[in-house]
């Protein structure tokens, strides 16, 4: 099969909003998330991300996996081409053997929009009077900044720092493109922090079914999209 | 003296009465408790945390405008209609051929009762490698020399409810046919002998005689599978994870993304509480028909 991509509901909805940032651009993307325009939700330029999606639809055709890495190993042995996924994906592939640029390599936005989705998850230190702890939170969080960390931890995971200002040690093509794009300010929020869950949820809903049911038409999705994005807080 | 006598009442089993506070408090507080409280807060805007405005029915008009709960309200009367019928005609059929005084009656009843005492969670993922097509039913056959055989419920939507049912009757029939069989023992040797005299077939006899005599183990078969339908919800975790699409959802996944997921507890709330207005539809009508006006025995 032409792409491999897993079953459950946030992979979809990511694949969607990739579809979104690098097929519709990412002034499409904002305009949509950030600045809510449900009118522009109902024009060609998200059309035409419906129909990638609805090509997607087929493209994934009897793809089975539920996890990510699962639908990883489908490309990995060679039974599908290619796979819709984040930059850690990547730890997989070098964890199979497989040499970044060699074996396989990364199309950063589909080679379209070469945009990154920028998302992290974060450490929360509750408030504490101790000074004891207060140091030893300190040096958690000291530890997971240091550079040599972020090196280390980037390697494995296959992923980029958080920090710019840390030199890779041989990062491959796949890092490589992601600096670039990272400094050339080719970054967007993610959609996470543009809408609300509730909102992101109804998008996944929607993406879902329309992955499921080849019955259902582009325009018929789009309108529910629009509608989505009319409610979006 | 009416008042020494109530308060010798009050006095009467006072070790009773002092060990039955606990309960007491926990169904008032937390079962009646959390559900009004759940119902209040389903009618504001609730979101992360409750609070928010009061909204009034907005959350439910949203409800029932959206496809989802839709398709999982059809899943559950699809599903509980079918389980239903099949764990009830299925665990008294096992449990009247067990009752035929056959050789390893408690070898048979074990293996029928073993499922129940796996999680739903362990059921789910066994169905979901049975059905699956790689290496399940599918492969094993396509490995005798079928190539073309195909068994794919899960990732078919017209089917893959169908996968779950089977699931969820060979978790439930056993202890169906459990408290069948128990039902079956308690139907005194009299009446079989008193009709086998007048020549009645053993069928009729079960479907006339005993099946009526039997109306106590009923009910609390259907309680019991009933409360097991509408909780459902690890079962399809396990199994199919709502999917392929959002062909097999049901209310309590709803429910749980909801408030956990989209963050939008009201709407989980609104949910939540269409959930127990069904529950009390079905058990109004069957309380009055069993407690009402008369009294049992």
């Amino acid at each position: 099969m032409p792409l491999a991509q897993g079953q459950q509901a946030w992979q979809k909805q990511l694949m969607f909003n990739v579809l979104m940032v690098s097929i519709g651009g990412p002034e499409t993307f904002l305009r949509l998330y950030r600045d809510r325009d449900a009118e522009f939700a109902e024009g060609p330029e998200v059309a035409t991300v419906f129909q990638a999606l609805a090509d997607a639809r087929v493209m994934t055709e009897g793809s089975n996996a539920q996890e990510w890495n699962i639908a990883a190993r489908m490309v990995i042995e060679g039974q599908a081409g290619g796979q819709i996924m984040g930059d850690w994906v990547q730890g997989e592939f070098t964890q199979a053997g497989l040499a970044a640029g060699e074996d396989f390599t990364c199309l950063l936005g589909l080679g379209e929009h070469e945009y990154i989705a920028a998302a992290g998850d974060a450490f929360y230190f509750p408030l504490i009077e101790d000074p004891a702890v207060v140091e030893a939170q300190d040096n958690v969080a000291r530890v997971i900044l240091d550079p040599a960390t972020q090196v280390a931890f980037t390697a494995a995971k296959g992923a980029l720092p958080v920090r710019r200002d840390v030199e890779l040690q041989d990062p491959t093509p796949c890092m490589q493109a992601g600096i670039e794009a990272l400094q050339a300010g080719q970054v967007v929020d993610s959609v996470n922090s543009l809408v609300s869950p509730d909102t992101l949820g109804q998008i996944t809903d929607l993406v879902v079914e329309f992955l499921a049911d080849p019955d259902f038409s582009v325009e018929e999705s789009q309108a529910e999209f629009a509608q989505i994005i009319a409610t979006a807080d | 003296m009416p008042d020494i006598a109530s308060r010798r009442s009050l006095v009467k089993n006072l070790n009773a009465k002092i060990a039955a506070i606990p309960m007491m408090l926990t169904a008032t507080v937390v079962f009646v408790g959390c559900t009004l409280w759940t119902v209040v807060y389903s009618f504001t805007n609730s979101r992360l945390l409750p609070g928010g405005d009061w909204v009034g029915l907005a959350q439910y008009e949203r409800l029932w405008g959206t496809r989802r709960w839709l398709i999982s309200v059809e899943n559950l009367a699809i599903y509980g209609f079918l389980m239903l019928v099949f764990s009830l005609v299925i665990g008294f059929l096992l449990a009247a051929i067990i009752d035929q005084r056959i050789r390893f009656e408690d070898a048979f009843r074990t293996i029928f009762l073993y499922p129940y005492a796996l999680s739903f969670i362990v059921t789910g993922l066994v169905w979901q490698w049975l059905l699956n097509p790689e290496f399940g039913i599918q492969a094993a056959v396509r490995s005798m020399g079928f190539e073309t055989f195909a068994f794919d419920p899960l990732y078919n939507s017209d089917l893959v409810l169908y996968g779950v049912i089977v699931a969820g009757l060979w978790h439930g029939t056993g202890l169906v046919m459990c408290l069948m069989l128990a039902g079956l023992r308690g139907i005194d040797e009299d009446v079989w002998k008193a009709s086998r005299v007048d020549g009645i077939p053993a069928w009729k006899t079960y479907i006339f005689i005993v099946i009526p005599m039997m109306r106590p183990v009923f009910v609390t078969t259907l309680v019991l599978i009933t409360a097991s339908i509408i909780k459902l919800y690890d079962l399809v975790i396990a199994q199919t994870g709502g999917g392929p699409g959002l062909s097999s959802e049901v209310p309590a996944k709803f429910v749980f993304d909801a408030m956990f997921v989209s963050q939008n507890l009201a709407q989980g709330f609104a949910a939540s509480t269409m959930m127990l207005v069904a529950v009390i539809f079905v058990i109004i009508p069957w309380a009055y028909l069993e407690f009402g006006g008369k009294k049992r025995g």
